[in-house]
């Protein structure tokens, strides 16, 4: 529920904020991020359930292809979970590259199923208007969002250590 | 004599012999002398600077004493103050604010009476923007209960921003120029020539203007307005302004960049056409 209610603040702050703060055109996919990190920690099966839902969530505040952002951000959420077996949680490295590969294989899924239902974008355009910058933003906020995550978790552990 | 009588007669001669010198002295030393005598002078150099030590000593204390006596009215005195800065500060971050906003409608207000005859507007404002990179829509906090429909045009003073895609009781979707969905029947103010104008997708933040044929007059610097074709925006709306003049692959056609008239990305309130009336 806490992760839901994280996604519609995500949606809410990319509607209202965070067209202030675009970069190289394209504005932070907060719901990306916070699912990337989500799966990476979480696993495969959660991953894949909480991309669903934030991906339903978008696609009734867009009111546009319902079920495109559902779907691809399912897959998105499923696959960057299975790295949880093989990847070293501690690496801070680690979330950033997968969001930077994840961001790009959701938005060339998305292009792809999109063209399926009839949102066709061009190609070219939007793999490096749209798909590659909002990559790098992603991958640095990811950096930035696993850090803090990080710190806060060894925060909070030192805490209780102190508290016993 | 005797000698108890000795005894009595020799301090009560000194005595006298002190109060007689003591007079002497009082006679001598009225406040008003030319100068001081010497002694009186060494004593009170001499004791000067100890003087000075002390009282600054006891100055100093007694302002310690009205600090630590006064600390808590100080304190109490200095919270109120800061609460009143910063009230104060947002009071003034508040006036700008309205200062600005006074000044957009002001302009918005001067557009309609300008275009009272062309047009029948409603002011909405702009409360989000599409959370999403590959749609170019904003959504405004006015909807069908304030008149607003699918499909009415929406403006600024600069130009053109969309049209409304999809409305609520209480908010409407309005379709940017910039959406690839979103193209509006264009032409070349100066010469007339027409064209398709929509996004840009490798020019983000671009318009677009396609299918112009290869001899045809579009040069940079032209100005692009709406041409009234399409049924949907009404004729002679400022669109933006040819930056760039590109030949398409086919090389029958070209096409050309546009500034867009509007900043999309500072878009607070807008005008929505609610009625075009006669002669457009």
């Amino acid at each position: 529920m806490g992760m839901l209610l994280l996604g519609a603040a995500g949606l809410v702050l990319q509607a209202t904020v965070l067209p202030a703060f675009k970069m190289a055109g394209v504005k932070a996919d907060l719901l990306t991020v916070t699912l990337i990190i989500f799966a990476f920690l979480k696993g495969a099966s959660r991953g894949g359930m909480l991309g669903f839902f934030y991906g339903l969530m978008e696609d009734l505040f867009l009111a546009k292809f319902i079920g495109l952002n559902a779907l691809t951000r399912m897959v998105t959420g499923y696959l960057v979970g299975l790295s949880k077996e093989w990847l070293n949680q501690e690496n801070l490295l680690a979330p950033a590259l997968l969001a930077f590969a994840a961001t790009i294989g959701q938005g060339i899924l998305f292009l792809l199923l999109g063209h399926a239902v009839g949102f066709k974008y061009p190609w070219t355009a939007g793999i490096l208007t749209v798909i590659v910058p909002m990559a790098f933003y992603n991958a640095g906020l990811a950096l930035v969002g696993y850090g803090l995550y990080q710190g806060g978790t060894a925060w909070g552990i030192g805490k209780r250590k102190a508290g016993s | 004599m005797g000698l108890k009588g000795r005894k009595l007669v020799i301090p009560l001669t000194l005595i006298l012999v002190a109060a007689a010198g003591l007079y002497f002295l009082m006679r001598i030393t009225p406040p008003q002398r030319d100068r001081l005598s010497n002694v009186e002078e060494g004593l009170r150099d001499f004791l000067a600077p100890v003087e000075r030590v002390i009282t600054l000593a006891v100055n100093k204390t007694g302002v310690l004493f009205t600090a630590v006596k006064n600390y808590g009215r100080l304190q109490a005195e200095n919270q109120a103050l800061q609460q009143e800065i910063a009230a104060l500060r947002a009071a003034a971050v508040q006036m700008e604010e309205y200062r600005q906003e006074n000044a957009r409608l002001r302009a918005l207000l001067q557009y309609t009476q300008v275009n009272r005859n062309n047009f029948d507007f409603t002011v909405a404002p702009v409360i989000g923007r599409s959370p999403s990179n590959w749609y170019h829509t904003i959504t405004l906090g006015l909807g069908t209960r304030a008149g607003l429909m699918k499909d009415q045009v929406v403006v600024t003073t600069a130009g053109v921003v969309g049209r409304i895609v999809a409305v609520t009781p209480n908010t409407a979707e309005v379709l940017l120029l910039l959406d690839r969905e979103g193209a509006v029947g264009g032409m070349i103010q100066v010469n007339r020539t027409p064209g398709v104008v929509e996004g840009s997708p490798d020019y983000r933040g671009y318009l677009q203007m396609i299918h112009i044929a290869r001899d045809a007059p579009v040069m940079e610097h032209q100005v692009v307005v709406t041409s009234g074709l399409g049924g949907i925006f009404p004729k002679g709306l400022p669109l933006g302004t040819v930056v760039k003049v590109l030949p398409e692959p086919d090389g029958l056609m070209k096409r050309a960049i546009i500034e867009p008239a509007v900043d999309f990305d500072r878009l607070e309130e807008v005008l929505v056409i609610t009625r075009v009336k006669g002669g457009q």
